[in-house]
């Protein structure tokens, strides 16, 4: 049986072919490539000023890259203006027109189109419902929430039923409390559309919450791309292990038969692709007890407890472990105790 | 009562504070009464008074001023006033316009200069508007002369006869007036465009708007605040320019300013001037009126 030919980039909705961005001297993006299938949840997460913005705005168009390719739906955009890309954003500051009612802003990527009069009512009517708007839909943005202009900005850029829908740290202007429930709401949105979204963020919460995967940036580089747990339990570099959830890094040497670390001796349960380089381990991962563990235990000192209500926070002695431990009992400085590194959670890096 | 309040740190009395406010609107107070309120009651007044034989003012009752503002004279009606005021209104018009055609250009061209050259760029515009209005018109006199190459070329293209000059001619009016006006459009627009919120911009792009579409959606409404200072600054000073006209103009050329400087000084006949002068203040306060109605409507849409 034969199979006709189809086009490579078919399955992957959107390709990013070794983008360079250069801004002057200073590089904000350093040969990226990326492939996003359709229906994907991602994520580019990492420090302001590693490049993750600047790749969103290749992609919508907002930005000319200095070398490489996005290819969309097998098609090559990189030469379209943002007002031709299938694409839609979600701005930052939301970019709401501020002389506009929220049922016309809604409308205005309809009517740039020219769109028929009843599809346009059909779908504002649509997008107002998506996002429970339909109260407000008179009103001026600056009569609105932050919540509300949100929801705006989102409902205005999904009815124009983008192939890619682009956050912009949609929820960096919302209080921490809202911002939880709108990630839940993002996330249940982008389920029951479909639809590709890309959000761009800081924060490594939202980005684990959210996310069919995160590409974790740096300097312009994509430091490690995976899905939330693969980044967060098998980090591959020490940056990607710091910047998710602060591991604790121990540096060694490496043995026949694991790992010498300045505290002691550590089986692992992967051989070190290095003669000296870093493990790490969660700090929730560290098990404290009574009694000597049978494998990887450690004699330790508690340096500093720090009760949090949910768990406290221990420094121990030696090697400068962070733990996060049970609430109960309550440790004090100076108390003696063993800690258990699980072989399992010990993490070899790649460096 | 004597009620103690704190008011900015300070321990007093309500009436205490009533009494210094009284104090400080005093010369506010002053100002406006002496120079606007008594004067144009004044105005007024005479705009009702008869010139004597010698141009004296006669405080007889008469509306004859109004008359023959709106046209009778001695020999019935003839439409030179009418002409004057709706030439002036006309000339403020597309003066404005021109200068609001302009000034656009100018101002996003000044604000996307990097910082260091943009107020190199903006002294520029400015710089003229420092040296004397009659100066510079005395300058386009000379640059309209016939024998200047302006003129030169108009003569070789065969749109001005042999050794004429572009002035006198509305023409070298409208010139004179737009330059002398462009820095006060280009001066608010600029402070606009300026703190222009480009990520507007950027999402009329994303929703695939075209490049007019974003400009009035996305630009223009951002920009009306300042255009709006740039059109009342322009307008009405246009409308009673006197000295613009009078210099290129020629005498065929007149305007309502020209009509008023006339009756105060070459025919002494100061009540008709006046009535003239608050004919010319109601079309102002008429156009500005319109003008703030559709700003509202703009505002609203």
């Amino acid at each position: 049986m034969t199979v006709a030919a189809r086009p490579k980039a078919t399955g992957e909705t959107l390709s990013i072919q070794n983008l360079v961005k250069q801004f002057g001297d200073f590089t904000a993006l350093g040969g990226v490539s990326l492939e996003v299938p359709s229906g994907e949840f991602f994520t580019l997460l990492g420090p302001s000023g590693c490049g993750k913005t600047t790749l969103l705005r290749i992609i919508a168009g907002l930005e000319v890259p200095t070398e490489g390719r996005v290819v969309l739906l097998g098609q090559d955009i990189t030469p379209l203006p943002a007002n031709q890309r299938p694409v839609n954003t979600v701005f930052q500051s939301y970019a709401l027109f501020p002389h506009l009612s929220v049922w016309e802003n809604i409308a205005f990527g309809l009517k740039s189109r020219r769109m028929d009069k009843a599809e346009v009512e059909r779908r504002v009517k649509y997008g107002l419902e998506m996002l429970q708007l339909e109260k407000f839909a008179e009103r001026l943005p600056h009569q609105l929430s932050g919540g509300q202009r949100q929801r705006v900005a989102l409902a205005r850029a999904l009815v124009n039923e983008p192939q890619v829908l682009l956050l912009d740290e949609p929820m960096s202007a919302l209080d921490a409390k809202l911002r939880a429930e709108v990630q839940v709401q993002l996330r249940r949105l982008q389920q029951q559309l479909g639809l590709t979204f890309i959000l761009v963020t800081h924060d490594q919460d939202e980005a684990m919450a959210v996310s069919d995967r995160i590409a974790l940036m740096r300097m312009g580089h994509l430091e490690q791309v995976g899905t939330p747990d693969e980044v967060y339990e098998r980090p591959r570099t020490r940056y990607a292990a710091e910047f998710l959830g602060a591991a604790n890094l121990i540096k060694g040497q490496r043995l026949p038969m694991g790992f010498e670390a300045s505290f002691g001796k550590l089986a692992l349960n992967r051989t070190p692709p290095w003669d000296e380089g870093y493990v790490a381990i969660r700090p929730e991962r560290v098990r404290l007890s009574e009694v000597e563990p049978r494998q990887n235990g450690l004699r330790v000192q508690v340096r500093e407890a720090v009760y949090r209500g949910a768990y406290q926070e221990v420094w121990l002695k030696p090697g400068d472990l962070r733990v996060r431990a049970a609430p109960h009992p309550t440790l004090q400085a100076g108390q003696e105790l063993w800690a258990e590194l699980p072989v399992d959670a010990l993490v070899v890096l790649d460096e | 009562m004597n009620k103690l309040i704190v008011w900015f740190g300070e321990l007093t009395t309500p009436a205490r504070l009533y009494r210094r406010g009284l104090w400080f609107l005093l010369p506010a107070v002053v100002w406006i009464l002496g120079l606007l309120v008594i004067p144009g009651l004044s105005l007024v007044a005479l705009s009702f008074a008869e010139r004597g034989q010698y141009g004296e003012v006669v405080w007889n009752f008469t509306l004859e001023n109004y008359a023959r503002l709106l046209g009778y004279g001695i020999f019935g009606w003839s439409p030179d006033t009418v002409l004057i005021l709706l030439r002036s209104l006309w000339v403020a018009f597309v003066t404005t316009l021109v200068c609001v055609i302009l000034a656009y250009p100018l101002a996003f061209f000044i604000a996307s200069r990097p910082p260091r050259t943009r107020y190199l760029w903006l002294a520029l515009v400015i710089i003229p508007f420092w040296t004397n209005l009659v100066i510079r018109t005395y300058a386009w006199q000379m640059l309209l002369a016939p024998d200047f190459p302006f003129a030169k070329l108009a003569q070789t293209l065969g749109l001005l006869a042999p050794d004429a000059g572009l002035y006198p001619s509305p023409l070298a009016v409208y010139i004179g007036m737009i330059t002398a006006f462009l820095p006060f459009v280009v001066m608010p627009l600029f402070s606009s465009v300026e703190r222009l919120d480009w990520s507007l911009v950027e999402a009329a792009q994303d929703l695939y708007a075209n490049r007019f579409r974003t400009f009035f959606q996305a630009v223009w409404p951002q920009t009306l605040p300042g255009l709006t200072v740039g059109v009342i600054l322009t307008f009405i000073p246009a409308m009673g320019m006197f000295v613009i006209p009078d210099l290129l103009g020629g005498a065929k050329y007149l305007l309502v300013g020209n009509l008023i400087q006339q009756q105060f000084y070459a025919s002494r006949d100061w009540p008709y001037g006046a009535a003239v002068s608050l004919g010319l203040m109601l079309l102002t306060l008429v156009g500005l009126a319109l003008y703030r109605r559709r700003g509202k409507d703009v505002d609203l849409v």
